[in-house]
């Protein structure tokens, strides 16, 4: 077998260094991203007490906000989660819910819960929606700003066109019907919109993860860690790469993902690009980099913005088979939104978003797994027929997985020194041993589940969505639907 | 890689572990120092908040001595009764709030908040900001209006939004100069405080509507129907042919709660042209009075996009 040794050699020889200089650069790039989110946490905390947020709760020239809320056999929360999201606090909000062809009793629960009317005015028509719809409604005499339109099933993209269309207030949010929202997350996301309503015009909120939190009539009462190292560990990822991550991309002007969870918009602005691509997997994706690309090429002087205050909380996926179909899905709508958007990739005329965020994500996310599970296997084989030099291998160990579980160490500083939202000591080695256990076996599984996301899209195999069981929230009634889905890529 | 030799690799080893064991100790650090700090509060918190809550409610024979027993504190005790009445007075009103600024008074809260306003710190010179609108200390509004140009733009947004609380024309004049395009404070929250001002600013709120920079005049015109100022429906209808996009749907948007006949045509204009400012105007005509405004609804039932009309509460049943 030694021509085996020598082909194994020759390719370790070749690859080592570029992949030692691309771990190393990657997660040195993490790194500069977490600290950026810092410096960030670091002004936001000191100006805090300052937000204005009373004063914006109580004022009557707060922009109007409508809440989309797409609903597909929601029956066991529908009614709490509309009630939840009527009480936020806030001055001026509507909210639109969308059956979404529910073949369950969500139409009934919401006709009986909120008194119901038909409502007989027009369909404005200026989205192109693909479900039927069949009916809207109102709460009678408009006593609850809640419009209920009842459709044939066509996926929560189209869902939430349809809903856009009949929106009525300056603002939109997009919210998940099985989400768990902060009373005072419409003042938190709306709030760069106030202050700056010229350039504003998308913001993205903080999603965090659920699992085994109790949850008292759509509210969170009490914040735990989740009791599966699985969803321990989307804890600290999601704290890593999205909280921290997108802060960082926001301060530098170069956002292009903020999550379809709980998304904010400028109405007018939704309408102009054509609202939600419903051919899209990365629909939240896509929808910021049109928008990206609608900035840049009218040379607007427009931003989207992302805030790291907690809004919104989602069930994670808590079993391998949910979490492997959540990162397929994921990483083909990655695939498919960098190729769509491929003509902005180092273009000076998309600035930041060209130079830095979108090689950041061909280079750091897409390739991520391919070239993961590439050094892992050359690694193997390597060991197994001698042809690794032993000092290497620990060097690139240490490089990737040693030097990546310190980045995620940090962001867990930043989280202990900003919103310190688990607060039991408990949670706090629950965390830590996450932390750790991220780098043995689950980035390989997720990296491996990535690569077959990758290659269904460019085999152009069917997307399904999937059901997930939920465990459902401590206190509450357990549901099913179509969940985990609420962040999207790094 | 003849440079990664053991000792190499057992140094790079070392550094991490030691990272990694400094990363662990400042996380149990943090954590310990903010439970100790939160505890100390509690504990004082039991101690202060009774004696705050009775001083606020006392009869007026018992004050002079509850006032003393504050002004007897230590040092700390007194910072926590500052910080207490600082945040009770964000929620209390009337005699309770005059009550509990005597507190302050006594536990040396207004020389702490006025040194404040000069400190170097741009956050603790904006508490002062926000102390000086809770407290009214003699010599605040001064100190609000230098504030309010203060050169950091948190601080001035502050000090404008603590602005709201007095009604004296200085006082109006910064915060109407704070809505303009270049101030670096938010429209919103210097519309906010004009509001607050009242009818006290409505003098200068319909002036405001002529003002060349469009910034204020969107601020005055969003203000203008919510604070019904005598002679400002007129200069409102001046405003819905404005170049500023911003300042047109602020005007329109005003008028629903302000109607004024001679804003019909403009209106049925606006709607019927469905610019951005279409809905908006199709919205206020139906909030106006229906004998105003029959003929433009008919004919935006009859000429109108479908969400002008659904704007205007037209029924689809109508169009048949």
């Amino acid at each position: 077998m030694s021509w085996l040794h020598d082909a194994v050699s020759t390719i370790i020889l070749a690859l080592s260094w570029p992949s030692a200089i691309y771990f190393l650069l990657s997660n040195t790039a993490m790194l500069v991203l977490v600290l950026l989110a810092s410096r960030h946490f670091v002004r936001h905390l000191r100006e805090s007490d300052h937000t204005g947020r009373e004063a914006m709760a109580a004022s009557p020239l707060s922009p109007g906000v409508s809440v989309l809320v797409p609903a597909y056999n929601e029956a066991a929360v529908i009614r709490t989660s509309v009630r939840s999201v009527l009480d936020l606090r806030y001055p001026d909000h509507e909210v639109i819910v969308v059956n979404d062809g529910s073949t369950d009793a969500t139409m009934q629960v919401l006709r009986e819960a909120f008194d119901l009317v038909p409502d007989d005015r027009d369909i404005p028509g200026r989205l192109p929606v693909r479900g039927e719809i069949v009916a809207v409604w109102r709460s009678r005499g408009g006593v609850v700003p809640l419009t209920v339109i009842d459709k044939q099933n066509s996926g929560r993209s189209d869902s939430v066109n349809a809903a856009l269309d009949l929106a009525s207030k300056d603002l939109v949010v997009m919210v998940d019907a099985d989400s768990i929202l902060e009373p005072d997350a419409l003042l938190s996301v709306s709030k760069p919109f106030a202050d700056d309503p010229d350039r504003v015009v998308a913001t993205g909120g903080a999603i965090r993860i659920v699992n085994n939190s109790r949850v008292l009539g759509g509210r969170i009462v009490e914040i735990r860690m989740p009791k599966q190292l699985i969803a321990r560990i989307q804890v600290v990822e999601y704290l890593r790469a999205f909280m921290l991550g997108r802060t960082a991309w926001s301060d530098l002007q170069a956002l292009v993902l903020i999550s379809g969870a709980f998304g904010m918009f400028r109405r007018d602005v939704l309408l102009e690009v054509g609202g939600l691509d419903p051919d899209s997997i990365g629909e939240d994706f896509e929808l910021v980099m049109r928008i990206q690309r609608w900035i840049r090429d009218g040379r607007r002087d427009k931003r989207v913005v992302y805030v790291p205050e907690p809004v919104s909380w989602t069930e994670a996926p808590s079993t391998l088979q949910v979490l492997a179909r959540q990162r397929r899905r994921w990483h083909r709508g990655l695939w498919e939104v960098l190729w769509k958007y491929r003509g902005m990739l180092l273009r000076p005329r998309y600035g930041r978003i060209g130079a830095v965020a979108l090689p950041y994500y061909w280079l750091f996310e897409l390739f991520a797994p391919l070239l993961e599970i590439l050094g892992l296997v050359l690694i193997v084989l390597g060991f197994a027929t001698g042809a690794l030099n032993t000092g290497m291998a620990v060097f690139l160990i240490v490089v990737s997985y040693g030097y990546g579980t310190l980045v995620t160490l940090t962001a867990v500083i930043v989280e202990e020194a900003s919103f310190h939202r688990y607060e039991r000591w408990r949670d706090l080695g629950a965390t830590l041993w996450a932390v750790l256990a991220e780098s043995l076996g689950y980035r390989q599984l997720t990296a491996v589940w990535r690569l077959q996301g990758w290659w269904a899209g460019l085999t152009g195999r069917t997307q399904v969505w999937g059901e997930m069981t939920r465990a459902g929230f401590a206190g509450t009634t357990d549901a099913s639907g179509r969940a985990g889905d609420a962040e999207g890529r790094g | 890689m003849s440079w990664l030799t053991d000792g190499v690799m057992q140094a790079v080893l070392l550094i991490t572990a030691g990272i990694t064991l400094g990363m662990l100790a400042s996380l149990v650090v943090q954590r310990t120092l903010r439970r100790r700090r939160a505890s100390v509060r509690a504990r004082l918190d039991e101690r202060i908040r009774p004696l705050v809550l009775a001083a606020t409610v006392a009869e007026d024979d018992e004050t002079d001595a509850l006032l003393a027993r504050v002004r007897a504190l230590g040092a700390d005790e007194r910072a926590h009764v500052r910080r207490t009445v600082f945040a009770m007075l964000r929620d209390v009103t009337g005699e309770a709030a005059d009550r509990l600024r005597a507190v302050g008074d006594a536990a040396g809260i207004v020389p702490r908040v006025l040194a404040l306003s000069e400190d170097r710190s741009p956050a603790l010179r904006a508490d002062a900001a926000e102390a000086l609108g809770l407290l009214q200390p003699p010599g605040a509004l001064a100190l609000l209006c230098r504030l309010a140009e203060d050169p950091v733009p948190a601080v001035r947004t502050v000090a404008i939004r603590a602005l709201g609380a007095y009604t004296e024309p200085e006082a109006v004049e910064r915060v109407i100069a704070a809505l303009a395009t270049d101030s670096g404070v938010p429209n919103n929250a210097a519309a906010s405080a004009l509001l607050q001002q009242g009818l006290a600013a409505g003098d200068r709120v319909r002036l405001a509507l002529e003002h060349p920079d469009a910034g204020v005049r969107r601020g005055a015109a969003r203000v203008a129907g919510l604070l019904q100022a005598p002679g400002v429906g007129e200069r409102l209808v001046g405003l819905l042919d404005d170049d500023d996009e911003s300042v047109r749907l602020a005007a329109i948007r005003s008028l629903e709660r302000l109607p004024v006949a001679a804003a019909v045509p403009v209106l049925l204009e606006a709607a019927l042209a469905d610019g951005r400012d279409g809905e908006a105007a199709a919205a206020t005509l139906a909030a106006m009075p229906p004998a105003w405004t029959t003929g433009a609804l008919a004919r935006i039932e009859a000429q109108g996009v479908p969400a002008v009309r659904r704007a205007a509460g037209i029924a689809r049943e109508a169009l048949a």
